[in-house]
């Protein structure tokens, strides 16, 4: 099966019986490809109850997901955001009770709901505000040299270690060796921190925000990922604390995120410090793992398509149409929910007021209503309205600008790469149910023939 | 038909303006500005198109048929 065509096993799919919740599943075979295709064809609004989750409304529609996302006055965020398996929503929930316990009501809900994708209108937009004309278009053609520069030193580094793979001298795993960085270092220069810090911030950030998977492929055992995991976080409380406190000493006069907010009023007011760690902790947490696989993802197809490859190669100036169809292949983030404030006709099902919904967005950028031939890869595709950002509404990506340049720019120096690479072995898949893709890519040096 | 963007929602993504750019036009200020008081006919499918994929959803269509 390769990175983005429906599973053809031949195993018949019943809709009473097919899961796209089984986070085993997303292991074993990828995104769930089929079970999204018949439930476009069959039920595109469909009341999903199984053992596993809290149930809820599956939008599988691209046009159904574009409905919701308009709706934001109807269809809220701070209620229900993600679908999770029911294990992780119950301790989620039992931590939130053991706040509330220790803080009391009114500061516990500073611990969940201070970021503004957990909150609606008028107060996300307050938050949002404060910071996303430094994610515009313009803000990053003022830094894209910077991106380029971080771009071209990650990709130098990287093709040294794929060329030492040459008679098993060494291994090289994209993802650890490539993706991770990039990302990291792109918002990491956006809020400030210190370059000095990034070498020992990437190696924590990769504990703080991996998944259990990850660090089982690292070889930990559950204890051992418990511990590093609480070790991480701790030290990454005490670097913001660290750090923001010395962006007040220093008077904040920079144009860097954190400065930014500590200049910012909100309603006449500063933000309190939980306010600015919850707020850089979410613009750090948005652009890792999700632009980490659509870069990873991005390769995969490249080298599974060899004539996209070529054509891409041959042709620098389809890197835009490029990366938006890497970004509508490889649809990181896998879903959001909202929560209906109000009875709302869908398709002729009546979603009623504190029902679930839950888009899927992989399979809206599938959708063979919204697609010419969706199961192509094709890196001229256009136009490509992609909902690989989320739908067009209050919550569109802030990050989506900065997302798209990073990739741009990775992507031109990975060219020259790419004919000289190939998978070392199957590609290891994410366990989550919200930003899936791969999370170890072995590749090796190709030698390629000569013409 | 005349559109208008709601600037407390636009964010200067410019989708719009590289959808119509004789229509719309991003500002120092990351605020899309609409440069014409009445879209012409042959540009009606391309401001659609701007209305639909705009970020945010910023755009609305004034006396729109």
């Amino acid at each position: 099966m390769t990175s983005g065509a429906p599973a053809r096993d031949g195993e018949a799919l019943d809709l009473d019986t097919l899961s796209i919740t089984d986070t085993q599943r997303y292991v074993e075979r990828g995104y769930p490809w089929a079970e999204w295709d018949l439930l476009r064809r069959e039920a595109p609004v469909y009341w999903y109850d199984r053992p596993d989750v809290d149930p809820f409304w599956a939008l599988t529609r691209y046009e159904d997901a574009l409905t919701v996302s308009k709706r934001s006055d109807i269809f809220i965020s701070s209620n229900r955001l993600r679908i999770f398996p029911r294990t992780q929503e119950e301790f989620s929930k039992r931590r939130k009770q053991e706040l509330i316990a220790r803080y009391g009501p009114e500061k516990a809900r500073r611990f969940y709901t201070l970021s503004f994708i957990d909150m609606d209108d008028p107060d996300h937009a307050a938050y949002r505000n404060l910071t996303n004309r430094s994610f515009t278009p313009r803000a990053m053609r003022m830094i894209e040299d910077h991106i380029a520069e971080l771009a071209e030193a990650y990709a130098s580094g990287f093709a040294k270690q794929l060329i030492n793979t040459v008679a098993e001298q060494g291994e090289c795993d994209f993802v650890h060796d490539l993706s991770v960085k990039l990302p990291m270092a792109a918002i990491f220069e956006m809020v400030g921190f210190p370059r000095d810090d990034w070498d020992e911030l990437f190696g924590i950030k990769e504990i703080e925000y991996g998944s259990d998977r990850e660090l089982a492929l690292a070889g930990l055992t559950p204890e051992e990922r418990d511990v590093e995991r609480r070790k991480a976080n701790k030290f990454s409380t005490q670097y913001l604390f660290d750090f923001v406190e010395a962006r007040k000493k220093a008077g904040a006069p920079s144009d860097c995120l954190a400065d930014v907010l500590l200049r910012a009023e909100l309603d006449g007011r500063k933000l309190e410090d939980d306010e600015m760690f919850s707020y850089i902790n979410l613009l750090i947490a948005g652009g890792l793992e999700t632009t980490r696989n659509a870069t990873t993802g991005g390769v995969l197809a490249l080298l599974e398509h060899p004539e996209e490859r070529d054509k891409l190669v041959a042709n620098p100036e389809l890197l835009r149409p490029a990366v938006e169809e890497i970004l509508r292949w490889t649809s990181p983030v896998i879903q959001f929910a909202r929560v209906a404030t109000e009875d709302f006709e869908l398709r002729g099902h009546t979603i009623r007021a504190g029902e679930t919904v839950a888009m899927w967005y992989p399979s809206t950028n599938r959708d063979e209503e919204a697609w010419d031939d969706p199961y192509r890869f094709d890196i001229t595709r256009d136009p490509n309205d992609h909902l690989a950002f989320g739908g067009f509404g209050a919550h569109f990506c802030l990050g989506a600008n900065l997302a798209r340049w990073e990739l741009r720019g990775i992507f031109k120096e990975l060219l020259p790469l790419l004919p000289e690479m190939e998978l070392d072995g199957p590609p290891f898949r994410q366990d989550s149910l919200h930003v899936g893709g791969i999370v170890k890519m072995p590749v090796r040096y190709r030698p390629v023939p000569a013409a | 038909m005349k559109p208008v963007v709601d600037h407390t929602l636009c964010e200067g993504h410019a989708r719009c303006e590289e959808t119509a750019p004789q229509v719309f036009e991003v500002d120092e200020n990351d605020k899309s500005q609409v440069l014409v008081e009445v879209v012409p006919e042959a540009l009606r499918d391309r401001v659609d198109v701007a209305v639909r994929v705009c970020p945010r959803q910023a755009i609305s269509l004034e006396g729109a048929s």
